[in-house]
């Protein structure tokens, strides 16, 4: 491994985001809880927020790198592409969990239900169950060229659906603070939502790297497994 | 252009040859429909059920869930005997073998969908007139073109597997998820006396839906057929 020098950038590469996300966690836990003014109407749970969308947002980010990376791989069959999209869809099942599990717990008391049917709650659910299906495709398939294969088609269709679940969700009425709420944020709330943006797409960085690796070693793993029998 | 409408042709008429003379998928698709159907009948008190407010969804549940399962037959048949070796030497684009695969599934699905619909009228006593029938045939027809669409394009997916009735329903159903909720939405609107012009959004996006996943199908079978 030490000797390509692509794994050693990947190497090196996630560990400085990952250090630097680590610190940079820090600084943004404390501005959320201390620096960003307390929201008028709803306290101090509208705090989540400072989670729960940048999460939103590297989920989403993540589960359209996995398509890419799967349109790349099956176009070239690059093992680069293919554990590109494998790290970038588990990374986004990751995120989506963060997600689905901060939006009920901010939304009990604000909204006064865990869940609701709402467009963009039910977009993510429906994305997230997309991109668990895909992790289970690629176990069942047997790992290998195959479940990569079948993967990447189910990646690829589970992108293009996005813009048609967006849609046909948002035509019910929705609940949900979208554009209305970013405009009238404050300047400060805003910084503290990009900072978090910015901290966890470092480890959104540091996670695909890790990944990456990992499947590296697992190809190593096999071809000197095969060498051996 | 001649040459791939003749293989699709070609695709359909043999596997719906082979269906009419199994009848595999559609009594295993008809028959799971009717359950369905009895299960929701059974699971609403007679006198609290409101016909309008139920008949979009469990339609349309009879419709995925039946449909899953004749998509599911659908592959395994060329499995089974080792069938799909001989489609693929033969010389005939893996596109036109996607297209004719999707129209014979499509066809299978309309009918058990249409004796779905007379049963389920009945069950709930409701009469619908000639618009309604219309509206609805042409929902049905969209939807089940882009869930089917979707779907066999899945059952190669969910059939490399070799887990196909598990892993089959968890690919297609977040998948078909738009189809089922415009579907579900224009249903209801119909049913509540809405007309074509009300309906026009649904319809547009199922036509964008079967189009986008057609042409997907279209181009991505060959690498869920790759052995």
């Amino acid at each position: 491994m030490d000797s390509n020098p692509f794994l050693n950038l990947l190497k090196r590469g996630s560990n400085v985001a990952g250090s630097a996300a680590l610190v940079l966690l820090c600084v943004h836990l404390y501005a959320a809880f201390f620096v960003a003014p307390e929201e008028v109407v709803q306290g101090a749970i509208q705090r989540i927020f400072y989670v729960h969308v940048p999460a939103a947002v590297n989920a989403f980010l993540a589960f359209i790198v996995a398509g890419i990376g799967s349109v790349a791989y099956l176009w070239n069959r690059g093992r680069a592409w293919d554990a590109t999209a494998v790290a970038s869809a588990e990374v986004g099942v990751f995120w989506g969990a963060i997600v689905l599990i901060t939006g009920p717990l901010w939304a009990k008391p604000v909204w006064g239900a865990w869940w609701t049917w709402d467009a963009r709650l039910t977009s993510t659910l429906i994305l997230w169950l997309t991109f668990v299906a895909y992790r289970l495709v690629r176990e069942l398939a047997g790992g290998g060229e195959k479940g990569a294969r079948f993967a990447a088609i189910l990646a690829i269709v589970g992108t293009l659906n996005i813009p048609f679940v967006r849609i046909s969700t948002e035509k019910f009425r929705t609940l949900h603070p979208g554009n209305v709420a970013k405009a009238g944020l404050d300047p400060t709330m805003h910084k503290v939502l990009f900072l978090g943006m910015g901290t966890f797409f470092l480890f959104t960085l540091f996670l695909l790297g890790k990944r990456i690796l990992l499947e590296e070693l697992r190809d190593r793993r096999l071809a000197i497994e095969l060498e051996g029998s | 252009m001649t040459e791939l409408l003749r293989d699709i042709r070609l695709i359909a008429a043999k596997d719906l040859a082979v269906e009419l003379r199994s009848k595999q998928m559609l009594t295993a698709a008809g028959v799971f429909g009717v359950l369905i159907l009895v299960v929701f009948n059974l699971g609403f008190h007679p006198d609290e059920r409101d016909p309008i407010a139920m008949t979009p969804g469990v339609l349309w549940a009879a419709f995925l869930f039946a449909g899953n399962l004749a998509l599911e037959r659908s592959l395994s048949m060329e499995r089974n005997d080792g069938c799909i070796l001989g489609l693929l030497v033969s010389p005939i684009d893996r596109g036109a073998i996607y297209l004719g695969k999707f129209a014979a599934n499509l066809a299978v699905l309309l009918v058990v969908e249409a004796f779905l619909l007379t049963l389920h009228l009945l069950f709930f006593s409701m009469v619908l007139s000639p618009q309604q029938w219309l509206l609805l045939a042409s929902l049905a027809f969209l939807g089940s073109a882009g869930y089917v669409a979707v779907g066999t394009l899945m059952t190669a997916v969910a059939g490399g597997t070799g887990h196909k009735e598990l892993v089959l329903p968890l690919l297609l159903i977040p998948l078909a998820a738009p189809i089922l909720i415009g579907a579900v939405r224009a249903t209801t609107a119909l049913l509540h006396g809405a007309g074509w012009g009300d309906l026009l959004f649904w319809f547009q996006l199922m036509l964008a839906y079967d189009g986008v996943f057609l042409t997907a199908g279209f181009l991505l079978f060959e690498f869920a057929l790759e052995e």
